[in-house]
C-alpha cells in the first residue's frame, strides 16, 4: 500500500500537474492540436488520482462487514442481498481484461445502484456519468506483491477492509446533489 | 470471442516474448547484426535511436500491454520495419503487422523484481534480448510473406 501510495498515485499527481501545465499553455496559444493531444495524458493521470483518492478512504483497516441504514436498503431494491452485489461487483472486477477497475456505482438518473468497471484509469463519473461510491483497483500493481497472479484471492480479501462508513458517505452525498 | 482473442493472444505474445530472450550472464552489449542490423540502420537512423524510441515508446505506454518491432509487409515492395503497440493481450498481427521483437509492459512482467521502477526494468530486457532469435524470427516471416516477384 505503501508503494501505491507513495510512488504510483504520486506519479499520477506530477503527471497530472505537467499536463495541466501544458494544456493551459496550449489554451492560451490556440494550439487545438495540443489541446487535443494532452486529453489522453490528462486522463490517465487525472482518472489515476481521482481513482486512488477514492480507494484511500474507501478502505480502513477497521472494515469490513456489511453496510447499514439508507446504502443497505438501496443494495436490497437493487440486488435484492448484500451477498449478491458482493458476488458480482467480485465477479466484474475479477473479469477485467488488463489494466482497471471495478465500481459500485450510483445513478444520478434513476437513484439506483449498478457494478461497473473501467479500463485503465479511466475515471468513474467522467467516462460513464454514475458517480463512483466503491473501487476496487485491479492494476497488478495493487496486488501483485502480496498476491502474484491471483487476482480472485485479492478481491475476495478487500471486501474486508471496506470502509462503509465512507461508502455510504459517498451515497448520501451523490443521493443530495 | 474476447475469451480467445485474450488467452489465445496471451499465448502468443509470451510465446514470441520468450523466443527472443535468452541469458545474458557476463552482462554483454547486444546488438543486431547483419540484415536486421542493417534494416533497422535503413529506418533509423542507427541502432542507438532505434533503442532511444523503443524505449521512449516502451516508457510512456500506459496501461498494459506491449511494443514491438515489426515487418509490414502490407507495403507495394518488399517489407519495412516499424515499432507499434498493443494493448491487453492482443496480437500485431490483427494490424497486419508481423512482430520481431517485443517487450511485456504489463506490471507482472516486472513488478516484483523493480516494482513501479519500469525504467529499470526495460533496461535490464535490452540486455537479455537475443538478436540471433530475433533474426530467426524476421527470416521466418519473410519467408511467409514472399512476394510473387521472387
Amino acid at each position: 500500500m505503501q508503494l501505491h501510495h507513495s510512488k504510483h498515485h504520486q506519479t499520477y499527481v506530477n503527471n497530472l500537474n505537467a499536463a495541466e501545465e501544458q494544456l493551459g499553455e496550449a489554451l492560451q496559444q490556440g494550439n487545438v492540436t495540443k489541446v487535443v493531444a494532452l486529453q489522453q495524458a490528462i486522463k490517465f493521470n487525472g482518472g489515476g488520482h481521482i481513482n486512488h483518492s477514492i480507494f484511500w478512504k474507501n478502505l480502513s483497516s477497521e472494515g469490513g462487514g456489511q453496510p447499514s441504514a439508507d446504502l443497505m436498503d438501496q443494495i436490497h431494491i437493487d440486488f435484492g442481498t448484500f451477498e449478491n452485489m458482493q458476488n458480482q461487483m467480485t465477479a466484474a472486477t475479477v473479469a477485467v481484461q488488463g489494466s482497471g477497475w471495478g465500481w459500485l456505482g450510483y445513478s444520478k438518473q434513476n437513484g439506483g445502484l449498478r457494478v461497473l468497471a473501467c479500463a485503465n484509469q479511466d475515471p468513474l463519473e467522467g467516462t460513464t456519468g454514475f458517480v463512483p461510491l466503491l473501487g476496487i483497483d485491479v492494476w497488478e500493481h495493487a496486488y501483485y506483491l502480496q498476491y502474484k497472479n491471483v487476482r480472485p484471492d485479492y478481491v475476495k480479501a478487500i471486501w474486508n477492509v471496506v470502509n462503509w462508513k465512507d461508502v455510504q458517505e459517498r451515497f448520501v452525498t451523490a443521493r443530495q446533489s | 470471442m474476447k475469451a480467445i482473442k485474450n488467452n489465445g493472444g496471451g499465448y502468443l505474445n509470451h510465446a514470441l516474448y520468450w523466443t527472443v530472450l535468452a541469458p545474458n550472464p557476463n552482462n554483454e552489449y547486444r546488438h543486431p547484426e547483419g540484415k536486421i542490423a542493417e534494416d533497422i540502420m535503413n529506418t533509423f537512423g542507427n541502432f542507438s535511436i532505434f533503442k532511444n524510441i523503443f524505449t521512449d515508446v516502451s516508457s510512456s505506454y500506459f496501461g498494459s500491454g506491449y511494443v514491438w518491432l515489426c515487418r509490414d509487409f502490407n507495403i507495394g515492395h518488399g517489407s519495412h520495419l516499424m515499432i507499434a503497440t498493443t494493448a491487453n493481450q492482443d496480437f500485431p498481427l490483427s494490424e497486419g503487422l508481423h512482430p520481431i521483437l517485443g517487450i511485456d509492459l504489463w506490471e507482472h512482467a516486472y513488478y516484483l523484481k523493480h516494482q513501479n521502477a519500469r525504467a529499470a526494468y526495460i533496461d535490464d530486457w535490452w540486455h537479455v534480448v537475443s538478436w540471433d532469435a530475433v533474426a530467426q524470427l524476421d527470416k521466418w516471416w519473410s519467408k511467409r510473406n514472399m512476394h510473387d516477384e521472387l
